[in-house]
Formats: C-alpha cells, structure tokens, sequence
C-alpha cells in the first residue's frame, strides 16, 4: 500500500509505504529514540530559556540515586498510574476520554464527604472506613465519567469537548466545597478540609506507604493485563474501537460495552483522587491534584495501552513531577517546566507512531506530458 | 422505446476524434484490458456495453487519466498524447460522468459547477454565472435553479450538474458510466434526448452500459466487452438484441463444464423466504417480494448484474439489515431480524463480500479474527474468560485445512492477500459451527485462479455434506460452474428461478439485462 | 425602568461584547480551519502562547507589536500542526491536544516572574526588567466612536471599546466574505466537504489546508493577546481557562459560519459577564465557584440542544477531521 504527498511543484514526490508489520523489538526502540529526542528539545527549550540543559538532566537523575526519592517518584506515580491505567479502557475502545482529571477530583469529593460523615457520627465506624472511602471514590469517579459517554450515546456530543468542561466543574465544585460547605473548622482560616484519619489510608504493616501503593497499583496492573488479555469484555471493547462493523457481525453489544469500559476508567481514577487526598497530602485543599488526570492521558499513549509499559511510563512521570521539585527548590526553575517536557512526549509518541507505520521514501518525478 | 427514430441518421465522419489502440491493462491478479482497440467519431453516441467486471470502465478510466495504460497508444485528434490526470484529459476536451456522483452536496448547482474554474475571477459575479448555466440549461431543456443545494436534488438533476461541470470546461468528448442506473423511466428518456443533442452539436458521447436496451435505443454504434477484450463493434443498425447477448455474457457459455450435482432423490427445503421485501439505504425498496427456497446439498446462486438487490437481500438473511415485511425461515424457524450472532449459531454462516474490508478486522492477528464470532462460546470462553489455547488450536486447523498461507497464527490478518483472507473467513465459519446454511457473496471476486479454484472446492465439498449453499455471483461462468439451480434477480425482483440444465446464453442473457421472465424469454 | 436597572443593563452588555471578543476571534478563526477540514483542538495552547506573548512584547515594544507577534507565534504553531496533521496525516485530535499542552506549558514557563524578566530583558535591554514581575501590561484603550458612544444602553457596548473589539467584527465578516464569496473561498470549503474532488479540480489541497490552518491559528494568538491586553491585563498561570475548548464548541454552534460566529460569542460572552455580576448580587459572594461552572455547563447544554435541534444531522463540512492522501 503506498500513500503519497506531494512536493510536485519541486518534482519531488515524498511517498510513504505503509509497512506489513511492525517488530515488537523495532516499535520500542522507536519509541525510544522519540522519548530521547523530546528530552534533548526540551534540554533545547530550557538552555533558549535561560536554564542550564545538564544542570536538568542531572536533577531527573538523581530522582533515582535516593531511597527517600525513589519512595517520593514512587508516591506520586502512584495516582498518574491508576488513572492512565483506567483511560487505557476508554482509549482501547475509541473513546476520547480527556476527562480523568475531573474523575479524579470527585473521587477526592467523595471521599472527603465519607470522612466528614464519619467524622460527624454518620458512617459503617472505624475499621469499616477504608473500604467505604475506597467504594465511594470509585463510584463518583465512574459517574461522573458516565456524563460524558451518555453524552455521546444519546446526542453524540464530543466527548474530548464534554470531559474537559467537566474537569472545570469538578474543580470548581472541590474549590466550592473546600471554600465553603467543608472547609475545616479548625483550620485556622486555611482552604483546606478536615484531615484523613489514620484508619481511611492503605497501609500495610511494616511496609513503607510508597511500597504499599506499588503493590496495589501493581496489582490493579495485571489484573488489566488480565482482563485485556484473557476476557471476552476486554477482547470486545478493543474490536468495538477497530471496526464498528466488525463488532456488530460479531454480535458485541456496542453501548453496554461503552458504558462499562469508561465507568471503569472513571472508577480507577477515582482511586487515584483518594490516594491523592489520604495518602499525598492527607486532606482536600485547592489545587491538590498538580495535573495527575492530565499526566495520564500523556502515559496511556506513550505506554501504548499496554499495561506494564503504562505503568513503567507512569513512574516516569512521578520521576519528571520529582526531579521537577527539586529544581524548582533548587534553580528556581518554574513548575511548568515539567510540563513541557510531558507536552514534547507526547508529541513524540504521536510522531513515533507515525514512524512505525511507514517507510518514507523520496522519488524524482517526471513532468506530466501533453503532447 | 423505438429504436432510431430520434437519431440524426448521419454516418460517423471518417477521422477519429479518439482512437485507441493495443490497450492493456493489469491490475493485480486481473488482466482488466487486453489489447483492447477503440474508436470514437465526432458526433456519434458509441455505446460501450459489456457485463459488471468486463473492463469498461478501466477503458474509460484510461482515457480519462485516471489510470495509465500498461501499453498502448491514445491519439486526440490524431495527436498521440500521454494523460497523467483527469486534468490532462479536460485540457483535450474529454470529460467523465462518474456512476457515483462527484458533487459537493453541501454547495450550490453554480458553485460545485464553477469550482477552481479558470475564468472564474477572484470575487465572481454569481448572477452572471447563474445565468449563463440557466442559459445552458434550458438549451437541454432542463430546469435547474443554479441557486439550490446539490443535495437536495433528485439524481436525474445531479447528473444535469455533472454535464454542466463538463460542459463549461468545454468539454466534447463525454463519458457517461452507467448514467441511468440511478435515474427513473422518464429521467432516462430525457437523458437520452440531451444525448442525442449533444452529438448534433458535433460532441462525441460514449455510453457505458450492461443494459442492451439502452445501447440500442440511444448509440450510433456499439461496441461489446467481455473479460478484459472487445468482442464486437458494429453500427448499431446492423446487430440483433440475440447477437448482443450472446456477446456479452459469452459465447462458451455452453462450454462451461457444470459440477452439479445432478438430480437428488427427496428435497429437504434449509431455507424459505417468502414475501421479502427490504429497504436501501437510500430509502428506496431495494428486495421486493422475494420468494425462495434453498435446499440442503444444492447450490442455489444468485445471478444478476451487481445493485440489483442482491446485497440487501443478503444482508436481510444474515441479520445486518431488518426486513420491511416477509418471512425467512431457516430449518423450520423464522429468523427475520435476528441478530447475526444469533443466527451463527442457528447455523447460518455466511461469507461477506470484500472480506478484507467486512469479514476481519485487519489489525488483530489470525487467530483473534478466528475468535471474532464465537468468543462467547464454549469451548472458546467460560465465565467471560478467554480460552486462547483452544482459540489457538481451531486458528491453527483453519490455516492448515483451508490453507491459509501465513507465518503463523500470530500474523497480523491485514497483511493476508486476498486469497487468504478469503480462505480464512471460510476456514473461521466452517471450522467452528457446523453450518446447515452457508450465504456467500461473491466469494471469489478478486482472487486469482488458484485461489477461486480453492473457494470453488470447497463450496463443492459443503454441498455434498448436505450443507444448503445461497451464493451471489456477477460471473456468470462461474455461477454456471458451481451451481444447481439458478435465481435471476433484476430490479429487486426474483424474475425466474431455473435448473442448471435449462441456462442458455440467451435465457440467462435476457433475463439479467432486460429482467424478462424465463418464459417470456424462451 | 429604572436608573440602575439602565446601568446595570448597560454594564452587563458592555462586559458581554469585551468577553465575547475572546470568543469571537478564536471561533473565527476555527470557522475557516474547519471549513478547510481540518480540526484544531490546539487552540487553547495558541490561546495561552498569544496571551504570554502578548504581556512581554507589550512591555517590550507596546501594543502593536505584541499583538502582530502574537499573531506570528500562533501561525507558527499553526505550521507545526499543518506539518503533523496535513503532511503526515497524524490524529488531528491527538496533534491538537500535544499543541495545546505544549502551549499551555510553555506559556506558564514564560510568564513565571523569573523567566518573564529575563526574556522582557533580551525583548528589549531599555525597558525596566522588573516590570515583568509585577505580571501587568497596560491595557489596550478604548476608542470612543465620538457621539456614538454617548448612546443609551447601547454605546458604552459597541462604541467604545478597544480596537480588537471592532477588528473582531471586521475579521468575522472579512472571514464570512473570503469564505463565501470569493473564489478562495470556494475552493477553500471543497476542500472541507470533498478533498478527493478539490484535487481533481486543481485545487491545492495541501496549500488550502496549511493556509487555513496558519490563519486559524494565528486568529487564535491574537484571541490569546486580546485576553490578556484586551481583557484582563494580569498575568496567571492557566489564563485561558478552557475557552479555546469553549471556542471550539460555539464554532458547532455557529454552525461554522463567522457571521454566527457573532451571535454565539457575544452569548457566552454575556455568560461570562454574569458569572461576575451574580456573585455581586448576593448569591456566591463568598464563595463564587458554583457561578463559575456556568460557562462549562452551558457549553454541554448547548452541544444537547444543537444535536437535539438539528436531529443528528449537525451541517459540519464532510471532510472534518479526516487526513487526505491520494491513495494510488
């Protein structure tokens, strides 16, 4: 198959064969080399910028050189892993979900509206607190991301347009909330919720917190893996996002399907709001996700929905959100310089992709004759 | 229709406008023109007739820079020319009327007819041109209001903007391909009037039609297709309807050896349709009141010139598109809008047309494609969970028993040929249920020999296990070969049903270019 | 009615038609891309790039200047999104969101205090370098249109307003003319509704699509400019807030035409002057976050109410979003 642009005018013609098959060994090491390339443009970027390239590198780097830092990189993965591991459900299905942030915040909601209840007297007690905070931020998370995909299903409204218009609402309603209705009594006028008690938090005795939330990620992990690979839901939702008329011969119920895929992908990033506001920072307050939802997206897609390499791109992020604090504490250099860095990869995976698919070739042409 | 009454009468004058000579082209596994001649003189309608896949439209195509010849020459006006596009091709004078509208439905009749034209200036003075293009139009006798959308008119004035388009590029070579098969009775009549005008003027027509009717009613001259050469060319004053349909669907037809099965004992109906009727999509009654009865251990093809139902007909067997009224009965139980997982496992199979394209889904690997239809089943899956050994294993005895030629069960099904994308489709169905109906659509378009000899064998094979096989062919040498019995579909319409043993040229000819029932034709 | 009823009016239709001016710069320029058939999600990065832009070169070398290199900052990323959606043919969707980060990255790099100084410094070595720490620009001045602007309710609305504000209207019906009137413009909508057809017409599609593409975006980065020096001269992180998205829809709801275009932003203009006129009022004094949802609820509702009002058969040009190649 041969695709063509044209350069006519020059009598060039730039033509792009689409390759047979892409190795598993080639399609890595391309993405790969885009990863390197988007870190040397960015180094690029921030010399242009007035920040010293290696002084950079060197901080990302050392993110790796510490226990303490590998258990902070760790702990911030922790909820860019969930939620990209839930858009991998939404994105195998074709389902544009731009929303984990928003899903991500209610699942803070939620949780801090368990513990005030518990707090005032209304809840299951104590040593039931864990799983109820766990239930309800899975649950609001996976509603909340159910807008959207109804959206679609009965109006066709797009859902990129729809899930970041509810990402605004949600932190809006957070910052309404944390302003006003549940804002901590005892706070001394800070914008910031009641604690999470002690008995809210995933811990498991004699391991550190950064452990616990690998072990749980990394279980949620392979059960994705899992349910990719080995049911018939996984199997249907991926041929749903390839054909639509394939999956309608082979019989797979199309909204059911939709609804089920995005709910999880709202629960999982839910998940992730909880781990934010009990284990991150231990309470809601303003700004408390830095883009997590966001930072998923970006994951998802470099990890090519595949679960381990979504997980070990997730970590990289957790690295750059690290190694960004320490040269923000270190050089002074703006938090949104991460960002930067997180746009160019993904950039690059998009390109990469490109790269893989096909084998670019530059032809001479001759001149069209009418004789 | 009369035939001649409206023509000029006047003999083509002797040099040729176009000439064509030594034409071949290849696409691959088929040779679409073989050495093909063709002449066309200033002021004659020159029909171009031939049956679906003849290699007309290649012809044409080539003329209209659409395609480049593998050799041969092109002269205009006696000068050789070399045509590269479309654009090279309106700088001569010649232009194409696709079957399939090029329009832009969303625009005006004056926009979509004035696009990118050259004197077109850089604020145009719409009313000027609006009234030039009433002007034009009306010499034709048609009224078209420059100002409306393309979209909503009807085809008969879409095909008035398609002329339009071509005519203030001055063109006077015109190629219509297939122009009334979207146009009702009286639309043709008109069409054919405007025709006839336009060779009056001293423009050269080519009509490119299966339909003899038409050829006789309309041309000066007619030439024949058949698989890639032409058979005949001859002023149309001097052939016969029989001579014509003997052309077109081949003079061998009695040479084909037929693998009928021959007569069987007692009949066990698998399949009985009565009074079905199913929409288009483009809101037009597509199957009308189809009766028909397939039987176990036949083959029962659908002959029949491709968009005259067929499609539907199969889509509202196989639970892809819901019947407007009528019965399908499938071994004692009405099926009509079922869905097709529910039917695979009544034991209906089926075998979509352009397989590639329907039958897989090209990016997952062979043995995902094989697990497409009865991933919810046993021994498949248990409990919603995949079993990929068992999966692994029926791919596997689909690639060795149908042959599919592929590295392994992990290749990925898009980077199959044709042949083998086929036989993987068949491979999955037949491996993996037991069927009592097997429905083929054109099961060996675009497969080269070997490959369609295979399909063919296997066919035969279902057939003598009893298996009731519906299959829908443009071939007809190969509808001939396979089947038992045959069904004409023209216009929706079953117009006759007759045993292998009763085809003819002129019966089967007759019936699947005029739609003239077997006992009228005989 | 009353005095105050009048001014209250007054000042509502008058925050309307300034905020609208965000939008309606933007969706403009969306329009002609769209039409073009090609989508640009990144708009809300350009937005944010012209906005920075905007903020230092006006410091540096005053409005003017800052509004032209917003225009060239955003064409220039409108050229990277040609390059990767056009000539490439990647995911229009993905490639707009990658700009639009990038953007908004980049744009919140620039404006933190430290770097701002530096590069208001390298602008231009004559200005004082910590007036980019104190994150304001002068703001673009009104220009009375003489006795217009004494009108009742009306005036202070139309007539007296900054310049981009008259330039929003000129570009909406300039746009509106080229697209459906000239003979580009023809081209340029062939090109949206059936690329395969404009090629063989001899239409340059690649040329058409980069073009409408530059232009969109190069529209966005003046919307950008205009935000900040036209509208709120302060510089935060996260000035855009969406309305490149925002943008994005009304293009839907203007039914990709500019001269719509028109109607639909002033309106979402008009919701954004209210959600800072409620909370004066009373409701969310304390509190004003619940009223500032209303522009992303009503821009859901307002994609329910086009697809219910059109029934599913929402007029966008056939090609949009789809990468062209002459498959051979």
């Amino acid at each position: 198959m041969q695709r063509r642009s044209t350069l006519n005018s020059l009598g060039l013609q730039v033509s792009f064969e689409r390759r047979a098959e892409i190795g598993t060994r080639f399609s890595i090491s391309v993405t790969l080399g885009m990863l390197i390339l988007a870190f040397l443009v960015s180094g690029l970027i921030f010399q242009l910028l007035g920040f010293s390239a290696p002084q950079i590198y060197r901080s990302f780097f050392t993110t790796l050189t510490s226990a303490i830092m590998l258990e902070e990189v760790f702990r911030r993965s922790t909820p860019i892993i969930l939620a990209a591991i839930g858009l991998c459900y939404s994105y195998r299905m074709g389902f544009w979900n731009i929303g984990a942030e928003g899903q991500l915040y209610l699942g803070m909601i939620a949780a801090t509206g368990v513990v005030i209840l518990q707090k005032a007297g209304i809840g299951l007690g104590e040593e039931l607190l864990l799983p109820a905070v766990a239930a309800a931020s899975m649950l609001a998370g996976g509603v909340w991301s159910l807008i959207p995909a109804l959206l679609r299903i009965k109006f066709g409204a797009n859902e990129i347009i729809t899930t970041l218009m509810l990402n605004y609402t949600a932190i809006l309603l957070a910052d309404y909330l944390i302003h006003g209705p549940w804002k901590d009594p005892a706070g001394y006028g800070f914008a910031q919720t009641v604690a999470f008690p002690a008995s809210s938090k995933f811990m498991i005795p004699g391991v550190s917190e950064a452990i616990t939330y690998l072990m749980i990620v990394g279980v949620i992990t392979a059960l994705t893996y899992l349910v990719f690979r080995f049911t018939v839901f996984g199997f249907e939702s991926r041929v749903l996002g390839l054909n639509i008329f394939a999956s309608r011969y082979a019989g797979v119920p199309t909204a059911s399907t939709l609804l089920r895929g995005v709910f999880i992908s709202g629960a999982l990033a839910g998940l992730a709001g909880l781990i934010v506001v009990s284990g991150l920072i231990g309470r809601m307050r303003p700004g408390a996700s830095p883009g997590y939802g966001y930072h998923a997206i970006i994951a998802s897609m470099l990890g090519g929905l595949y679960p381990p390499a979504v997980f070990m791109s997730s970590i990289l992020f957790g690295m750059l959100l690290t190694g960004g604090d320490l040269l923000q504490a270190g050089i002074q250099m703006p938090k949104s310089g991460v960002e930067i860095i997180m746009a160019l990869i993904f950039l690059a995976t998009i390109v990469a992709e490109f790269v893989k698919r096909y084998r670019i070739r530059v032809l001479r042409l001759g001149r069209g004759v009418v004789a | 229709m009369d035939r001649g009454a409206e023509k000029s009468g006047h003999s083509p004058s002797p040099s040729p406008k176009v000439e064509m000579r030594g034409i071949v082209k290849r696409f691959p596994g088929v040779l679409a023109n073989d050495n093909v001649d063709f002449t066309i003189y200033e002021g004659e309608v020159h029909a171009l007739l031939g049956e679906n896949g003849a290699g007309k439209t290649t012809l044409m195509n080539i003329l209209y820079g659409i395609y480049t010849p593998d050799s041969g020459t092109i002269r205009v006006r006696g000068v050789p020319v070399k045509l590269r596009s479309p654009r090279d091709a309106i700088k001569l004078g010649i232009g194409m009327v696709h079957q399939d509208f090029r329009l832009i439905e969303a625009h005006t009749v004056v926009e979509n007819v004035f696009l990118n034209h050259r004197e077109l200036g850089f604020v145009p003075n719409w009313r000027s041109l609006e009234s030039r293009l009433e002007e034009l139009a009306s010499n034709y006798g048609w009224k078209l209001n420059p100002r409306a959308r393309v979209g909503g008119l009807s085809p008969g004035e879409k095909q008035q903007v398609e002329l339009l388009k071509l005519l203030v590029r001055g063109a006077d070579i015109l190629l219509l391909d297939e122009p009334t098969s979207v146009l009702t009775p009286i639309e043709t009549r008109m069409l054919f009037k405007t025709m006839r005008r336009m060779v009056e003027d001293g423009k050269s027509v080519v009509l490119i039609t299966h339909k003899l009717s038409e050829a006789l009613s309309v041309s000066d001259r007619i030439t024949v297709m058949r698989r890639g050469r032409v058979v005949l060319t001859r002023p149309t004053s001097e052939v016969t309807i029989e001579e014509l349909s003997i052309a077109m669907v081949g003079t061998q037809i009695e040479g084909v050896v037929s693998r009928a099965r021959g007569e069987q004992g007692e009949k066990e109906p698998i399949l009985k349709i009565s009074n079905l009727s199913v929409m288009g999509d483009s809101g037009v009654l597509a199957v009308r009141d189809v009766n028909l009865t397939v039987y176990r251990g036949e083959i029962l093809c659908i002959a029949g010139v491709s968009g005259n139902g067929q499609v539907e007909l199969v889509e509202a067997i196989t639970g892809l598109r819901k019947p407007l009224r009528g019965k399908i009965i499938l071994n004692g139980l009405d099926i009509a809008g079922a869905s097709p997982r529910r039917l695979f496992e009544l034991g209906l199979s089926y075998i979509p047309p352009e397989g590639k394209k329907w039958g897989i889904v090209p990016e997952l690997s062979i043995y995902e494609n094989v697990a497409l239809r009865v991933i919810r089943r046993q021994p498949y899956s248990r409990l919603g969970m995949i079993k990929w050994e068992s999966i692994i294993k029926t791919a596997q005895r689909v690639v060795t028993e149908f042959r599919v030629d592929a590295s392994s069960v992990k290749a990925r099904a898009g980077s199959l040929s044709g042949g083998n994308v086929q036989r993987l489709i068949l491979g999955r169905e037949l491996t993996t249920s037991n069927p009592l109906l097997l429905v083929a659509a054109y099961p060996t378009k675009g497969l080269d020999i070997a490959a369609t000899e295979q399909v063919k064998r296997i066919l035969l094979g279902l057939r003598d296990e009893k298996v009731g096989i519906l299959m829908v062919s443009e071939d007809l040498d190969e509808v001939l070969e396979l089947s038992d019995r045959i069904a004409v579909m023209y216009g929706g319409r079953i117009v006759g049903v007759i045993k292998r043993s009763e085809a003819s040229a002129e019966v089967l000819g007759s019936m699947m270019s005029r739609g003239v029932p077997v006992s009228a034709a005989a | 009615m009353t005095f105050e009823a009048f001014s209250i009016a007054e000042a509502i239709l008058a925050s309307a038609i300034s905020a609208g001016t965000i939008y309606l710069i933007a969706s403009v320029g969306e329009c002609f891309t769209e039409r073009a058939g090609v989508i640009n999600l990144g708009l809300e990065g350009i937005m944010a790039m012209g906005a920075i832009t905007s903020f230092l070169v006006t410091l540096a070398y005053g409005h003017l200047v800052a509004i032209l290199s917003a225009a060239l900052i955003g064409g220039l990323l409108g050229l990277l999104h040609a390059f990767l959606t056009v000539s490439l043919r990647l995911n229009q969707i993905a490639v707009g969101l990658a700009i639009t980060w990038l953007g908004l990255g980049l744009s919140g790099f620039m404006g933190a205090p430290e770097v701002a100084r530096d590069l208001l410094r390298a602008l231009n070595p004559n200005v004082p370098s910590h007036l980019a720490e104190l994150k304001q620009a002068p703001r673009l001045p009104d220009l009375r249109l003489g006795p217009l602007a004494e009108t009742p309710i009306i005036g202070r609305a139309f007539f007296s307003q900054n310049v981009l504000v008259y330039a929003g209207v000129a570009l909406a019906i300039l746009l509106w003319f080229v697209l459906f009137k000239t003979k580009w413009g023809l081209s340029l909508r062939s090109v949206g509704e059936n690329p395969a057809l404009a090629d063989s017409a001899g239409v340059n599609i690649y040329l058409v699509r980069y073009l409408a593409v530059m232009v969109g975006s190069a529209l966005a980065g003046v919307a950008g400019a205009y935000l900040y020096i036209g509208y709120q001269p302060f510089w935060v992180e996260d000035l855009t807030r969406s309305r490149g998205f925002i943008a994005l829809s009304l293009v839907i709801l203007a039914s990709w035409s500019p001269l719509r275009a028109i109607a639909a932003a002033y309106l979402f203009g008009g919701v954004e002057a209210l959600q800072f006129r409620i909370p004066l009022r009373g409701f969310g004094a304390e509190t004003p976050q619940l009223v500032m949802m209303l522009p992303y609820v009503i821009t859901i509702l307002t994609l329910i109410a086009i697809s219910l009002a059109s029934r599913g058969r929402i007029p966008a040009p056939a090609a949009l979003g789809k990468p062209y190649s002459r498959e051979e």
